[in-house]
């Protein structure tokens, strides 16, 4: 069984995108996600309900439900939402141990096996949302942990499973209550995790009345600035590959030391490239003499 | 000063346990353990990452150590690898050198490569080299590309995932790897007092 490594994918345009969303209980992660963009939200927590502006609904109990759901019936909504991701794995999990034993591991939990069907299935799932051109939003509950007097906030999300939701989302944000209000914040801090890719300021969440498409413009922000950024980093690799070229013409230590004075005020990354196109070829640069040199072979 | 991008992890993980060794942080702060079994056998599948051109893989070896895959896995790894850079910090007046190596950059992107018995990925994100790094590599997004290892026998390990974990810039980034630059000088300052004289002396 091969590991295949390849070269740097080519940046894609990012059509669909996973946001996940957590917050402790109550504080309106179900009525924010109903303000993205014609949602349907799948609700495996029985609480959607609760939501002050409940749009269409569907009542999850086993993953077969789930699994039944066809391409028509998502056809009118551009966003599902699955509330919560976590309580959706522990249909899953169920589900996995009830079609087959060999899923299940000690204490009722999964098996190594169980964890890799329960990680396909998830992810596959979520990548056939998104082949339907569906963004998905993933609610999770918060689950508090104490390190002295420091308070951490996780996702509470069983085990193994938390990572699958952190390498698939996109986007993470928690929603908080501060200066008597809702806020919803994409920056990871020392006690809190978040992903931020379109580097979103900390926002106050309006009433679901005010501001009825909130979520849905937030999460075409995210979209649009993922699409800048994946144009910047193909014109920043250009520049790169063409300077680093540019490197591999240097054949002297004294062209080296020649090219470092020139780029003294290039970023450190530049810098970096140039020594190890350097020290590749055999030069090393001395801090004294504030110059490359040529390396000297190691006594036998 | 100079300062490297795993001693600010070192000092964050001693700052986190409530019962952190000192001792141990400040031996590992000046080099005086000898890298442990885990930390050799992570350099040298980096150094056998490092050397892999593109194609199908089911072992590399560097070093002396094997790694056999048991697992099929697509990984795309950046032609630009084993860079290092340095970046200039000003912090309470005092000039700082922070030193990092990434694993590999492509873009605006940098990676970065683990080896570890268990994923958890709440470690990888709370850490700070990352923050770090996108600083000092003056890019925006970071991943790190994480192998699940088991120990067969003497320097022969079995890989059996390899994990993919994304992160992004952030407003404030900057701020927040100058506070715990600041905490961790503080520190230097008490436990490692010859380098706060070294930097006076390079002053």
């Amino acid at each position: 069984m091969p590991l295949k490594i390849v070269k740097a994918s080519d940046p894609i345009t990012v059509e669909q995108i996973t946001t996940c969303l957590y917050g402790p209980p109550g504080i309106g992660k179900t009525s924010l996600a109903f303000t993205a963009n014609a949602p349907l939200l799948i609700d495996f927590d029985n609480g959607a309900h609760r939501a002050e502006n409940r749009k269409d609904t569907v009542q999850v109990s086993q993953w077969s439900e789930v699994e039944s759901i066809t391409a028509e019936d998502l056809a009118p909504y551009q966003t599902v939402i699955v509330d919560t991701a976590g309580r959706a794995l522990d249909v899953l999990t169920a589900d996995l141990i009830r079609k087959d034993s060999k899923m299940k591991g000690r204490g009722g939990a999964l098996s190594l096996q169980g964890y890799g069907a329960l990680k396909t299935s998830f992810i596959g799932w979520l990548k056939l949302l998104h082949s339907l051109r569906k963004d998905v939003v993933l609610i999770a509950h918060m689950d508090e942990q104490r390190n002295g007097d420091e308070v951490i906030e996780r996702l509470d999300v069983q085990g193994g499973s938390k990572g699958e939701i952190y390498k698939v989302a996109d986007a993470m944000g928690r929603l908080l209550i501060a200066q008597g209000a809702r806020w919803l914040n994409f920056n990871p801090t020392d006690t809190a995790f978040g992903k931020n890719p379109a580097q979103l300021q900390a926002m106050q969440i309006p009433h679901p009345e005010k501001d009825p498409a909130f979520l849905a413009g937030v999460i075409t922000g995210i979209k649009s600035k993922l699409n800048e950024a994946s144009e910047a980093a193909m014109a920043e690799q250009a520049r790169v590959n063409e300077l680093r070229e540019s490197f591999q013409q240097l054949d002297s230590a004294d062209a080296f030391t020649k090219k470092a004075k020139e780029l003294s005020a290039a970023e450190p990354k530049i810098k970096g490239i140039l020594n190890a196109t350097a020290q590749a070829k055999g030069f090393v640069y001395d801090q004294k003499e504030k110059a490359f040199i040529l390396r000297q072979p190691e006594a036998a | 000063m100079r300062v490297s991008v795993s001693d600010i992890d070192s000092f964050l993980y001693w700052e986190r346990q409530e019962d952190g060794d000192t001792e141990a942080l400040v031996r590992r702060l000046r080099r005086l353990d000898p890298p442990s079994e885990q930390m050799l056998a992570g350099t040298a599948l980096h150094k056998a990452l490092e050397l892999a051109v593109d194609g199908d893989y089911t072992k590399l070896e560097a070093d002396g150590y094997i790694f056999t895959f048991n697992f099929d896995a697509v990984i795309a790894i950046p032609e630009l690898r084993e860079i290092k850079a340095e970046k200039a910090y000003s912090i309470d007046g005092r000039q700082v050198l922070m030193v990092g190596k990434v694993d590999a950059v492509e873009g605006r992107r940098v990676d970065d490569h683990k080896s570890t018995a268990r994923f958890d990925p709440d470690r990888f994100v709370q850490s700070y080299q990352w923050r770090f790094y996108l600083d000092i590599f003056d890019a925006d997004h970071f991943r790190w590309n994480v192998f699940e290892t088991k120990e067969l026998g003497s320097k022969v390990y079995l890989i059996n995932s390899v994990q993919c974990l994304e992160q992004w810039r952030y407003p404030g980034m900057r701020e927040d790897c100058e506070a715990v630059l600041s905490r961790f000088l503080s520190f230097v300052d008490v436990h490692l007092p010859e380098r706060s004289r070294q930097e006076l002396e390079a002053a």
